[in-house]
């Protein structure tokens, strides 16, 4: 008994920190805004005297306007750093390159090699066991983003899948009637009602994340069942160390399904923190434009 | 004076109606065309009486003149990068950028196996147009999105595809401008040779 008490105290510290992180959030990320503004203002106008030109193999007549843009500049940023507010870089490099060479002289060559004995099917069956499970997590941040139609989709899923697809582990409101995920987490939700991602976090084992997003994390942690945050009805864990276990396995098994796509993609990088930040600051944000 | 007024209102209502016209023909064209041509790379990856080496070389052939290499090199260095260097660099650095885009999006080809390629309808957005395709993988919905500008030798051209939401160029905008942060334009060339054949 004594002990649940101590567990609870733990859960109301984590929630004012989340607090905490979200309220500051709120403040660091208008001010961030109106820098991005500015700086973008100031290229239109370089760019505006700029005719469209393009395609050319001859070096020969080299002119200013061979970069073609009316708005091309607008469109990427990045050309000066100081646009990317990254106040962890030295650590997130650091993290960055232990958790690739975690990937690449364990995880890949002894843990997946001898995992991936189990056939794929297999595998795509344990992770969409544990994406069905991460059902109250979606539908709770669908109906906070009042999308209230991905919300019945989220939920026709549920059902479908926890019956017909035998507790989640097959998909057949899939491939059977077309039924395409909608998952949304709290992350999302803050992106949604315009929280920035604040600044990049690399964390060990789990790779890149940012305030933002893990801010969300413990939120989504209350309603999702296969962490351990404090005795709820539906736990299937004892205690916050199962609880981080089966974390762990869901993410050690998600990986061994995209060993190809890491291996090609991290080729790619000629640098390869900033090519991973930018690939997850820029798929996050797509998701939360959907 | 009023026929005067009809005459001008129908010269106006015929170009509106004719540019929205020749509007959609681009659009349609250019959907029909990377129909056509995803349509042959993906044949030619599922027939496997081909040799790898073969195939991606006949790949290769469809692909490249879809894309404009120099103008994608010129985006992902940016403009005040691409001012400051001599011609004989621009030429080794378009030269390196194109190879490793190319060889890229060619080991992309490496992870498709069977799925269908759907090819959704094409949006325009200001003078360019962005064509979003997707296939289903893993019971996961992957998106590209290839984005077209008109250029003035060629016609629509390919200068950026953003894969699950991220842009190539940006990308490789990003990890440029941090290079050059620290070293040397020469240091940044032997970084794309260096991974030019792993």
């Amino acid at each position: 008994m004594i002990y649940s008490d101590f567990e609870s105290e733990i859960t109301v510290k984590y929630f004012l920190l989340v607090l905490l992180i979200v309220g500051s959030l709120f403040t660091i990320t208008p001010s961030l805004a109106a820098e991005n503004i500015e700086q973008n203002n100031s290229s239109v106008v370089n760019q505006e005297s700029m005719d469209i030109v393009s395609e050319d193999d001859t070096f020969d007549e080299f002119e200013e306007d061979e970069f073609g843009d009316d708005a091309f500049g607008d469109e990427f940023s990045g050309e000066k750093e100081n646009e990317v507010f990254d106040p962890l870089s030295g650590y997130n490099r650091v993290m960055t390159s232990f958790n690739d060479g975690l990937y690449v002289y364990v995880l890949d060559p002894v843990l997946l090699k001898g995992y991936n004995y189990i056939p794929e099917p297999v595998r795509v069956s344990v992770n969409n066991f544990f994406d069905n499970l991460n059902y109250p997590v979606s539908v709770v941040n669908n109906i906070l983003q009042l999308k209230f139609k991905n919300t019945g989709t989220e939920s026709l899923r549920f059902v479908i899948n926890s019956t017909v697809g035998i507790l989640g582990f097959f998909d057949p409101a899939q491939s059977w009637f077309g039924l395409e995920n909608h998952q949304e987490d709290f992350g999302q939700t803050l992106g949604y009602y315009g929280v920035g991602g604040g600044f990049h976090i690399v964390l060990p084992f789990f790779g890149p994340t940012n305030l933002r997003d893990l801010a969300g994390d413990f939120i989504d942690f209350y309603v999702n069942p296969i962490y351990y945050v404090d005795v709820r009805r539906y736990n299937i864990v004892r205690n916050t160390y199962q609880g981080w276990g089966l974390v762990t396995y869901k993410e050690f098994n998600q990986m061994s399904l995209y060993t190809k796509e890491y291996d090609n993609v991290r080729q790619d990088a000629l640098d390869l923190y900033p090519f991973l930040r930018d690939l997850y600051e820029q798929s996050r944000q797509k998701k939360i434009e959907e | 004076m009023q026929h005067h007024f009809l005459k001008i209102f129908f010269t106006v209502v015929t170009f509106l109606t004719l540019s929205t016209i020749l509007q959609a023909d681009e659009l349609s064209d250019i959907k029909q065309m990377m129909k056509q041509n995803i349509g042959e790379v993906t044949t030619l990856i599922q027939d496997k009486s081909v040799a790898k080496a073969a195939r991606d070389r006949e790949i290769e052939t469809i692909i490249t003149p879809l894309f404009d290499f120099g103008l994608m090199g010129r985006l992902s260095l940016g403009k005040q990068t691409w001012k400051k260097i001599s011609k004989e660099e621009r030429k080794a650095f378009s030269e390196l950028f194109k190879n490793r885009v190319r060889q890229s999006y060619m080991s992309k080809l490496d992870l498709y196996t069977d799925e269908v390629v759907v090819i959704d309808d094409p949006i325009k957005v200001k003078n360019r147009i962005h064509l979003p395709t997707h296939l289903m993988r893993k019971n996961e919905k992957r998106d590209v999105l290839y984005k077209f500008y008109k250029s003035k030798k060629s016609g629509w051209m390919i200068y950026d595809v953003d894969i699950l939401g991220v842009s190539i160029i940006q990308t490789y905008r990003t990890q440029f401008s941090g290079i050059l942060k620290k070293e040397s334009f020469a240091a940044l060339l032997e970084k794309l040779k260096s991974n030019e054949n792993s």
